[in-house]
């Protein structure tokens, strides 16, 4: 993985490695976060992004490499001496306090006078709305009241990093966008450096500045919600975020335009990628649902071309959904259509033949 | 686990020496040829338990602590299990109440049982002391023990197994034989064994509520007055602990079983 | 009992009247063995033995003999008891010091093995548990007598130190007294309070450990703010579970007290069967009960058990 240097870098792993036992949980990542971004960690679960998240509050070491906070190596740091805190899955709210006892917990041990003090726990009570549940029992709240606490609990702390693991995940649909809304905005004021995990990738594609993709303890792509989207490194990535549609081929040319033989689809023609890729390279091209569209008329053939048959299609309101079978192409092709009048609803029917084309800039070309 | 010798490890051992040393010293006497418990040991014999085995009245307290138990173990269970069912299955007004008194012989300290009783029987009632009296008190300090065991278990399966077996089209005491009973076996096999060793080591309720026929502990206690029975004591006492073991990891081992076998 | 199982809910009325139907070879076993023979008990505290007859009138004759006053207040250990019959209140105050001494030291001595089971035995577990269980389960009478086993004159310290040539004649001081009770008392029940105090160290969730080191506490801080807390419901039942039975024990004195560590069970234990005189060991009994039960009523009161409980449950 490439990191290009950053003026203002907060954190910078470099070949960082977590083994229990035999398994390598965290495989060799470097890279670096810079100061104030919401950077995600996102994959499936077992990818290691929790593992790293817990070396970087030091609450786990790793086997082998180095995580540089601040600039200060934290080898050797304990927890509770790092400049970190973390809102935990499971909030950790503590049972046997209140909500202003759980929320200055982490303020005892600075030995602040008591008005300072109780400033700062009303201005991090604030800050996540939970004015007037001070003396709130831990038992007495609703998982939204928890995931408030516990944001206001290492938030008052004042971290230099605040680790977020899956806090959302508790949470109805409905609370959950509220909350990532919040979460957004919360961070922009603030300005601390969130390191955020999750599985969901909606989540981290509306949350963050800049997500890493992982895999089996491997960063696979570290970009924007843009970049990955558009375009995304390895099929892995690609499959990951959002759907999308794979043509297996071979490379025939390639100029400022790569041509892709794929079979009995014809040739596949896309943009060139910064991919190394030679003559005779296996490959694959692939386009997301929305980059088809339907030809109308007569049938026609030619590059980014292909014919198939509709086997479902699915009315979504302000778009419909097409599942296309095409010949030699293993699974249906995914397309997307918006209703903007030339398409109309409902115009296909199940079992017709259809044509879909796409223009060679909407293809990207992967390796593997 | 990086370190495996931290001072905690060191204490738990400690502990256990502690908690073991004093007891493991009657089997150790037993076994030496002297008829005080003291140090230097002498030598090997098996003399003491021969002599054990030889003695009349001492078999016929174990014959009395045998039947007890046994009599007791069942009787215990075979209550416990209705009230286990009762307390798990059924959201009923008094349960707590209910629970809450069968739960005091666990903590009100059975002297306080032993002379209520013995002023009941003897006083009032006009009975004469037997090992039926002793049997009885041990029902009622053995239930708590019957239906903890029980209820955990009961609490450890799912409940719509029954439902289901209900849909199936079974009755109620076809569940209760096909379902419910099948599952609780290894807690029912548990409470036995444990409701076996309370009635046959439990000594101060016997003391006070046992006729002229003593059970096992109340000879035992007869005998520590002597200094000269104290091998037989020893040898006694050794057979005791080493029944009583075999029978708590048995049941204990049933009874982890049991609750362990619950779904993920 | 046929048609004694649940029927889908229990909400159901017939399913109340099978569930009440299931209670009660045990509400029988209540009424029998609990309720009679503790209305009996206090009955009995009422009357008055005379000779081998008893006097069925009403009297507070018993409870009078307990705390009935003396001109001159008899001295012990430097307190004065000002009472005719001194003897049940020194007993009872000792079994009430000598009972707390065994609850501190079974708290202190059961909490480190507890939290040992908890957070450092990661194998084993049940092999663990089952090792500390097997002495509960085994004779009370038994692992009593083995201490006077090992604190006799004749016993194994003794011979022991004696054959190693640390000392030359028998300590006499080892046996027959309190400490020798409370010695005993305390390695009799300790493996009773390990286990209520170990659920509760296992129930915290290992997550509030992480924040409060996350928060910036050391591992002692943590412990004490956190960990101790969350253990404590568990930390007071077991002192309860300890205290209580040991203030009425009776076979640990006979056996190790010697005529210096008798307890008040004793002194009920020779009010019935050896004085005959049931109607004030029925009154002593009742006596010690409540002060038991008032005693740890205030001491849940004292620590806020209740507010403790909700607040970790």
């Amino acid at each position: 993985m490439m990191t290009e240097p950053m003026a203002d870098t907060i954190i910078s792993l470099k070949d960082v490695r977590r083994d229990f036992g035999p398994v390598a949980a965290v495989d060799g990542v470097s890279f670096d976060i810079a100061r104030g971004e919401f950077f995600s960690m996102l994959g499936p679960s077992g990818c290691g992004k929790t593992t790293l998240l817990r070396m970087l509050a030091g609450l786990d070491q790793p086997t082998a490499g180095s995580i540089l906070l601040d600039g200060q190596p934290m080898a050797g740091v304990p927890a509770n001496l790092r400049p970190t805190n973390m809102v935990f899955q499971s909030y950790a709210i503590f049972p046997h306090l209140n909500v202003v006892e759980n929320v200055s917990y982490g303020l005892k041990r600075l030995k602040l006078a008591r008005a300072e003090e109780k400033a700062r726990v009303d201005q991090a009570l604030a800050l996540v709305k939970l004015e007037g549940y001070e003396q709130r029992g831990a038992h007495q709240l609703s998982g939204g009241q928890r995931q408030r606490v516990a944001l206001a609990r290492a938030l008052v702390c004042r971290p230099k990093v605040l680790l977020l693991d899956e806090p959302l995940g508790a949470l109805d649909k409905k609370l959950r966008e509220e909350m990532q809304v919040e979460l957004r905005s919360l961070q922009r004021s603030v300005g601390i450096t969130f390191v955020f995990v999750t599985h969901d990738q909606e989540e981290a594609l509306t949350l963050s500045d800049r997500i890493a993709v992982m895999a089996r303890g491997k960063v696979l792509q570290i970009d924007t919600a843009t970049g990955l989207y558009e375009r995304p490194y390895c099929r892995e990535v690609a499959e990951f975020i959002g759907t999308m549609n794979l043509f297996a081929g071979r490379v025939t040319k390639i100029g400022h335009e790569i041509s892709v033989d794929a079979g009995s689809i014809g040739t596949l023609r896309a943009p060139a990628s910064e991919a190394r890729i030679s003559v005779g390279d296996a490959v694959h091209v692939a386009v997301r649902p929305e980059k088809l569209s339907v030809l109308t008329g007569k049938a026609r053939t030619g590059t980014n071309v292909v014919t198939g048959k509709l086997v479902a299609s699915t009315y979504l309101g302000d778009r419909s959904r097409y599942l296309v079978q095409v010949p030699g192409v293993p699974a249906p092709v995914s397309v997307s259509l918006q209703h903007d009048g030339q398409h109309a609803a409902g115009v296909a029917l199940p079992g017709s033949k259809i044509n879909l084309a796409w223009p060679a800039s909407a293809g990207i070309v992967l390796t593997a | 686990m990086r370190k495996i010798f931290t001072p905690l490890t060191l204490y738990a051992i400690l502990f256990t020496v502690f908690l073991y040393g004093p007891v493991l010293l009657m089997p150790l006497f037993s076994f030496n040829d002297n008829t005080f418990a003291v140090f230097p040991l002498k030598g090997f014999t098996l003399k003491h338990y021969a002599s054990m085995a030889a003695n009349g009245s001492m078999l016929g307290a174990l014959w009395n602590s045998l039947v007890v138990a046994t009599i007791v173990a069942v009787i215990a269970t075979a209550v416990g299990l209705p009230t286990a069912i009762a307390l798990t299955r059924y959201r009923l007004r008094g349960g707590g109440a209910i629970a809450a008194a069968l739960m005091l012989p666990l903590v009100v300290p059975s002297i306080i049982f032993a002379v209520a009783l013995l002023v009941i029987l003897v006083r009032i009632l006009n009975v004469e002391l037997s090992l039926l009296t002793v049997g009885a008190s041990h029902v009622f300090i053995c239930l708590p023990f019957a239906i903890m065991v029980l209820m955990s278990r009961l609490e450890g399966f799912d409940k719509s197994l029954e439902e289901a077996s209900r849909d199936l089209g079974e009755d109620g005491w076809g569940t209760f034989r096909r379902v419910t009973l099948p599952l609780a076996w290894p807690a029912v096999i548990s409470s036995l064994l444990m409701c076996f060793i309370i009635s046959f080591d439990e000594f101060v309720m016997a003391f006070f509520l046992s006729g002229t026929d003593p059970t096992l502990p109340v000879f035992l206690f007869g005998q520590l007055r002597f200094p000269n029975k104290l091998p037989g004591v020893l040898a006694l006492g050794s057979l005791i602990l080493l029944v009583s073991t075999i029978l708590v990891v048995a049941a204990e081992l049933l009874r982890r079983r049991g609750v362990q076998e619950k779904p993920a | 009992m046929p048609d004694a199982m649940p029927r889908q809910t229990a909400a159901g009325f017939s399913g109340l009247a099978a569930g009440y139907a299931l209670l009660s070879p045990a509400m029988l076993i209540i009424v029998a063995m609990l309720v009679a023979p503790m209305l009996a008990l206090v009955t009995l505290s009422f009357w008055t033995q005379n000779g081998f007859e008893l006097d069925t009138s009403f009297t507070l004759a018993n409870y009078w003999a307990l705390i009935e006053p003396a001109d001159e207040p008899t001295m012990w250990m430097g307190i004065p008891f000002p009472f005719k019959n001194p003897v049940y209140a020194i007993l009872m105050l000792k079994s009430l010091v000598m009972s707390l001494a065994v609850t501190a030291a079974v708290i202190l001595i059961a909490y480190p093995m507890a939290y040992f089971l908890a957070f450092r035995v990661t194998r084993y577990k049940a092999l663990w548990i089952i090792i500390i269980t097997i002495p509960f389960w085994t004779s009370y009478l038994l692992r009593v007598f083995s201490w006077k086993i090992m604190l006799g004159f004749n016993g194994v310290i003794n011979s022991g130190l004696m054959s190693l040539g640390i000392i030359s004649e028998p300590l006499s001081f080892l046996l027959y007294n309190p400490p020798a009770v409370v010695i005993t008392l305390t390695h009799a029940w300790v493996t009773f309070a390990v286990l209520p105090i170990y659920v509760s160290l296992e129930k915290i969730d290992r997550s509030l450990l992480e924040a409060a080191t996350d928060l910036g506490d050391s591992k002692w801080q943590r412990f004490r703010r956190v960990t101790l807390p969350l253990s404590l419901p568990g930390t007071i039942s077991a002192a309860l579970l300890v205290f209580i039975p040991t203030v009425g024990d009776y076979v640990t004195p006979t056996l190790v007290g010697g005529p210096g560590g008798t307890m008040i069970g004793n002194s009920i234990q020779s009010l019935f069967l050896k004085q005959d005189n049931s109607p004030r060991g029925a009154a002593l009994s009742i006596v010690m009960m409540a002060i038991v039960a008032l005693l740890s009523l205030l001491f849940m009161w004292a620590v806020g058990y209740r507010k403790i409980r909700a607040r970790s449950a």
